[in-house]
């Protein structure tokens, strides 16, 4: 080796081993690439530079606002558009819509059977089947999603041509919406703004997850919390059988028995009538009512009662949640009811309960559904459209979606693959993603969303919009009815006028006559009904090119003033039945939703907040239960109820009544190329009760029997532990604390773990073994807000998919070799009402003294200028001393080197490389976005503006409740610094010195300290004299008492 | 992603292979485990690591030549010559690859951009010229061959080279005279370090500031990605 250095020696043996691998094909100096220049540039597209989209989410109902990230000709990723009410932000399932687009089984055109047609046959013979299903006497009938917009004025006017609506989501609002109806009258759902309310108390809604506009009350919930904002902290109070997601983060627990919620409802609302001396409208309703009987009913005793009421009529506001589906028993209604009379005796109303519009469009209930469906069987249908629903999955037996779907001469289904309701006779117009197509919607007045292509489409799709437009042009060729309104003027040249300004005459238009796509349509429907109640009547080309930029045009107003109508409650319901030992909670999955990202994979492998299960199924079981039946860990447990019976894997929660089973939804799918055979179906145990006042699905409704049944179960926690072992990882200040030291006067009230400490330490500070490195411009620094955060993984999946991080499978899952680089931490501390659910993002915490750098033989990771932790792939060789030395268990090591199945990989982001087998990887806080953020910044200003970090990575900018803030820790004015320098800040295992860029704020919350929880630097439990922290970030009372300097990251 | 995978599973291995035993075998222990583990959801959840470790590797006598590449002429579709368009017709640099100012790529003109002159130029009997105006009234795309390519690890922005002074020549060579495009600079590492390190306009463009600059210009993470 003489003559050679090291550098030509590496080159020789990777030269040698490329072309050793490549079978000596590779030749060097022909490289294997093309470049294709467009033939002709598209305006505004530069190769390397991404375009950004502002569109409409169909993740859920909710329909928030996103921004899709087009690099080079494909949508690499999706955030929140902040021009949306709702936004920023965007959820896990809001991401889960974005992947769905590169599902490998989408099919590539319209299938029949087996049979692929083209579109032009597939479109005649939908019109034949409407057509022949009408000379045949038949229904024409229409099954599907919540829509509301452009979509849902079409199906307007096919209802106009006889089309039977009915639309129908098993995640429903259709008992919410019958409250609203029997309690004001009002044909809409409340609005519950969270971030004014004291104290909020829910039934079971999954205010943070599932919920209908769950975004905006999750941002609503976490300024409520925040103590910074409103000089108050809101007391969350949960009322349910099972501690689910939003449940988790309820100061108060209450198990009350399922079943007897409205009666602790109306008990609450006759208490806290009585503290306010109620004389409204529904004063009456409240004399009747026995709240000894309610406190027996429900297991909660009357002091706790008169507590809770306590609470709500001593804190104003404060707001009152339905119960959520998993808490919808046969009296959901009731319930939603008696929860609107605590609003209104409470004098919520108009303050956070708010009527101004909000429902997903036209709302039918399950008993609606059903009836369409008994008529599919009876054979009065002749032709059935279904739209994004799965009913053979979504539906209880009792319901025999797929009998009845068999009887209907033609099935069309609105679906991108084949799902459990399909059979050969179904024809399946693929609709494509809403990433590919025009759409829009409207689910409160006056915020209308508007969805627009941000690429071409993948798969040979036709968008539902357009298919619609062209069958209501061939079976409801309606004539203009009103010369005045006849031709809607096309904004690109239309002039302000006074036309078309009353809505009920806008609507008769038959726009879809005159449009001739559906993109023009929503133009013209948008220019006739949208374009007129804009304040200022802008000019109407411009609007509709602004439009187009934002995304979503928001005119507030059109609130309600709602006054109380009910003259009498509605009837308690059944309690759930079928003589069962335990009550069957089935609840929607908050990642799969009622099914339909089932066959996502992220979606699988992201873990449940609660559980941290992924790839499946299990109950959860109360501890005592589990030991009373004698499980082990990985045994099935056998859930029977009298539909039938599933196995599955189970998990021990402290957060379910011991008479409560509670199995998560979503899966047990018979097809899709992820969903088929994971897991089993939970809604298949439910006996297809109903509540009566609404038609709504009583979820709550069975009893179940558990048995053992032995085997593997195969589900397995991510986060084994329940406890943090007395480490202080996750930690809870005081309500008191968080509110008496101001922000930037007080020091540390964190109570934080200390190693034992020597004289020598107290006397001179802690003593560094190497140099404290350089920073000159910036330190990227990262704030967790445990406050906020409520752990629903919306980071971990917009991370995953900024950084080309793999799915892996439940097998390699179980190994232990997660990929993600944000671990959802879940501790639960506290017992019965005191559960105390703590989530903590755990990344890279990018240290000045990282103990991961010293320990690598290749120098493939150092410490930069800019204070991160950087990782250089082609270095690494592999020897995972890093992982092994990082205390934060940050890093991640590739068992294997993961290959994208087909069309996910043209989602990869191409400004990150894809690593593979034998590489270590880990956070990098987004360095391809710094990276291109400093290159153009740097023309125009010397360093980037705070503004422009404060949610530059993927996991900021996805967070919906803000809890996570970014930014460059040498700027004293920026925001991460700020909240850096709060007194609930803390670093993780600060006592190891390791100086990291992450800090975390302390969640504040009523609960009873369970360690030092009750901050104030006294260290509550177990290090009574200690310090507050070492090497804390804020200025410390004294050189003794803590080591503090004037940059807390380093 | 393919080249990057060959670059860099090639680079970890031979430094494993010279490192001696110890390493390689936690490598050949991984890829055995991996074997092992291959589970009936092979199919959904695809894995690369079986064949990654060819025996051919460790044959010691492999003889391996060491240097830059030769940077021989590459075959265009389109026989173009810069020499005319550049230096005898004085089209700018920038005229066509207008991107470079812009952006992190280059990029070669869309055929839009030629045609922008050559609809005004008559293609009869001129068999280059023709195949041009072929791929135009096709739409078609012109395949063109990449002479400069870089990894795809690897983030590079023209913008920031371009706007902070730098020639076109500097890296590509004296393009203006080429009639057929070679590449003249290795694009090795150690060649973009050079400048990294000491470049002219690292001074001027930054003045008292240029001390720290280069410290930047030599993080791995400047380019790396």
């Amino acid at each position: 080796m003489e003559g050679i250095n090291r550098r030509d020696f590496l080159r020789a043996g990777a030269v040698a081993s490329t072309a050793a691998t490549a079978a000596c094909t590779y030749d060097y100096k022909v490289p294997a690439e093309k470049v294709l220049p467009y033939v002709a540039n598209p305006e505004n597209v530069q190769p390397g530079l991404a375009s950004y989209y502002a569109g409409l989410c169909n993740g859920c109902a909710t329909a928030c606002g996103l921004v899709a990230r087009n690099k080079d000709g494909r949508v690499v990723h999706v955030e929140g558009n902040p021009d949306h009410p709702s936004g920023p932000g965007l959820c896990a399932r809001g991401h889960f819509d974005f992947v769905a687009a590169y599902g490998p089984d989408r099919i590539d055109g319209p299938m029949l059977g087996n049979d692929k047609l083209t579109w032009d046959d597939a479109t005649s013979k939908l019109v034949e089947a409407w057509n022949s299903a009408v000379a045949a006497g038949k229904g024409v009938a229409w099954l599907g999603q919540y829509r509301t917009g452009s979509v849902a004025a079409l199906l307007g006017a096919l209802a106009g041509a006889g089309l039977r609506r009915v639309h129908f989501e098993p995640v429903g609002v259709e008992s919410l919406l019958a409250a609203s109806r029997r309690a004001f009258g009002l044909d809409e759902l409340p609005v519950y703004e969270l971030a004014e309310a004291r104290t909020i108390v829910s039934f079971g809604m999954d205010f943070l997850g599932t919920a209908f506009g769950s975004m905006a009350m999750t941002k609503g919930w976490a300024r409520a919390k925040d103590p910074a904002q409103g000089k108050f902290v809101a007391r969350t109070v949960a009322i349910t059988p099972r501690v689910g997601q939003s449940e988790s983060q309820a100061d108060h627990w209450i198990a009350a028995r399922p079943g007897s919620e409205a009666k602790v409802a109306l008990a609450i609302a006759k208490l806290a009538s009585d503290a306010k001396g109620y004389q409204g409208p529904a004063a009456g309703l409240l004399a009747g009512i026995d709240v000894a009987a309610a406190a027996s009913a429900s297991d909660v005793s009357e002091d706790k009662l008169r507590e809770i009421a306590g609470w709500l009529a001593g804190a104003e506001p404060s707001v009152v949640l339905p119960g959520g589906n998993a808490n919808a028993g046969a009296d959901a209604t009731a319930l939603a009811v008696a929860t609107l009379l605590c609003n209104e005796v409470l004098g919520n109303l108009g303050r956070t309960v708010v009527f101004r519009g909000s429902r997903p469009g036209q709302v039918n209930s399950y008993a609606d559904a059903k009836a369409l469906l008994d008529d599919c069987k009876a054979g009065k249908i002749g032709l059935l459209l279904v739209d994004g629903l799965d009913p053979a999955h979504g539906l209880p037996a009792d319901a025999d979606a797929a009998g009845a779907l068999a009887a209907v001469d033609r099935v069309v289904q609105f679906a991108n693959s084949g799902n459990d309701s399909t059979n050969d006779k179904t024809l399946i117009l693929p609709s494509g993603s809403g990433l590919e197509q025009w759409s829009d919607a409207s689910t409160e007045h006056g915020l209308h969303v508007l969805g627009q292509p941000a690429m071409v489409s993948l798969k040979d799709s036709r968008g539902l919009g357009e298919v619609l437009l062209g069958l209501a042009k061939a079976v409801a060729p309606a004539a203009p009815t009103d010369p005045a309104t006849a031709a809607p003027t096309d904004p690109a040249t239309a002039a302000p006028t006074d036309a078309a300004t009353d809505p009920a005459t806008v609507v008769a238009v038959p726009i879809h006559a005159s449009a001739t796509n559906f993109a023009e349509y929503i133009r013209l429907r948008w220019a006739a009904e949208v374009w007129p109640t804009v304040p200022g009547r802008p000019e109407a080309a411009s609007w509709w090119r602004e439009v187009q930029a934002k995304g979503v045009v928001h005119v507030p107003g059109g609130n309600v003033a709602a006054a109380w109508v009910a003259t009498e409650l509605p009837a308690a319901g059944e309690a759930p039945s079928g003589g069962g030992k335990h009550t069957l909670v089935v609840y929607p999955s908050p990642l799969l939703h009622d099914g339909r990202w089932a066959n996502v994979p992220w979606a699988q492998e992201l873990p449940d907040p609660i559980s941290t299960f992924f790839w499946g199924t299990w109950v959860e079981i109360h501890p005592d239960t589990a030991a009373e039946l004698g499980l082990g860990e990985k045994d099935l447990v056998e859930v029977s109820t009298g539909q039938g019976s599933i196995k599955v894997g189970w998990f021990g929660s402290k957060g379910v009544r011991k008479d409560v089973v509670a199995v998560i939804a979503g899966n047990g799918k018979k097809t899709g190329l992820y969903a088929k055979g994971r897991g089993a179906n939970a809604v298949s145990l439910l006996a297809g009760a109903t509540d009566s006042a609404s038609g709504a699905l009583a979820w709550l409704s069975t009893q179940a029997n558990l048995k053992r049944a032995g085997g593997d179960s195969g589900v397995h926690p991510l986060c084994g532990n329940l406890d943090q072992a007395g480490r202080h990882l996750a930690n809870n200040v005081s309500v008191k604390d968080a509110l008496d030291k101001l922000e930037g006067e007080a020091a540390s009230i964190v109570a934080v773990h200390h190693v034992p400490i020597d004289e020598r330490v107290v006397e001179n500070g802690p003593v560094d073994m190497f140099p404290e490195p350089q920073h000159p411009t910036y330190r990227f620094a990262i704030n967790f807000d445990l406050n906020a955060c409520n752990g629903c993984g919306a980071c971990v999946v917009a991370c995953a998919l900024e950084n080309n991080t793999p799915f892996i499978g439940p097998d390699q899952m179980r190994r232990g070799r997660t990929m993600t680089w944000i671990r959802m931490d879940r501790f639960w501390e506290g017992e019965g009402e005191n559960q105390d659910v703590r989530y903590l993002p755990a990344v890279c915490q990018q240290c000045s003294h990282a103990p991961c750098e010293g320990v690598c033989p290749v120098l493939a990771t150092y410490h930069n200028l800019d204070g991160l932790n950087a990782m250089i792939y082609n270095r690494c060789v592999g020897t995972r001393y890093c992982a092994n030395n990082c205390p934060y268990a940050a890093r991640r090591f590739n068992y294997h080197t993961w290959e994208w199945p087909e069309s996910y990989h043209l989602m990869l982001n191409p400004d990150i490389s894809s690593r593979e087998m034998g590489v270590m990887e880990k956070c990098t806080f987004c360095v391809q976005r710094l990276r291109y953020a400093k290159d153009s910044w740097r023309d125009v200003h010397e360093t980037v503006p705070d503004s422009a970090l404060q949610k530059i990575t993927a996991c900021a900018a996805a967070c919906p409740s803000n809890a996570i803030v970014f930014g460059n820790w040498k700027d004293a004015d920026g925001a991460v610094r700020k909240k850096g320098e709060s007194p609930r800040s803390y670093t993780l295992l600060g006592e190891l010195n390791t100086k990291p860029g992450v800090r975390y704020a302390a969640r504040v919350s009523y609960h009873q300290p369970v360690f030092g929880g009750h901050g104030g630097g006294h260290g509550g439990g177990d290090h009574g004299e200690a310090p507050a922290e070492h090497g804390a970030g804020h200025s410390s009372p004294s050189k003794k008492a803590g080591h503090g300097t004037a940059e807390g990251v380093h | 992603m393919r080249q990057l995978s060959r670059a860099t599973v090639a680079l970890a291995l031979s430094i494993s292979a010279a490192a001696g035993l110890a390493v390689s075998n936690g490598l050949l222990g991984c890829a055995t485990e991996a074997n092992a583990e291959a589970t009936q959801d092979a199919e959904l959840f695809t894995i690369g690591s079986k064949n990654l470790l060819p025996p051919e590797l460790f044959d010691r006598n492999l003889v391996v030549t060491v240097g830059d590449p030769p940077a021989d002429a590459i075959e265009q579709p389109i026989a173009f010559t810069h020499t005319l368009h550049v230096e005898q017709l004085g089209v700018d640099c920038n005229y066509c690859h207008s991107n470079a100012r812009k952006g992190p790529h280059a990029g070669v003109p869309a055929t839009s951009v030629c045609m922008g002159c050559h609809a005004l130029v008559d293609a009869t009997g001129r068999p280059e010229l023709e195949k041009l105006k072929g791929y135009w009234e096709r739409g078609e795309v012109i395949p063109w061959n990449k002479v400069h390519d870089l990894p795809d690890y690897v983030y590079f922005s023209h913008k920031r080279h371009v706007n902070g002074g730098l020639q076109c020549q500097e890296c590509h060579g004296e393009v203006q005279k080429m009639t057929v495009n070679e590449r003249v600079a290795s694009l090795q590492m150690g060649w973009c370090l050079d400048c990294h390190a000491q470049h002219e306009s690292i001074d001027e463009n930054y003045g008292t500031k240029a001390e720290l600059r280069r410290a930047e210009l030599k993080d791995c993470w400047t380019c790396h990605k």
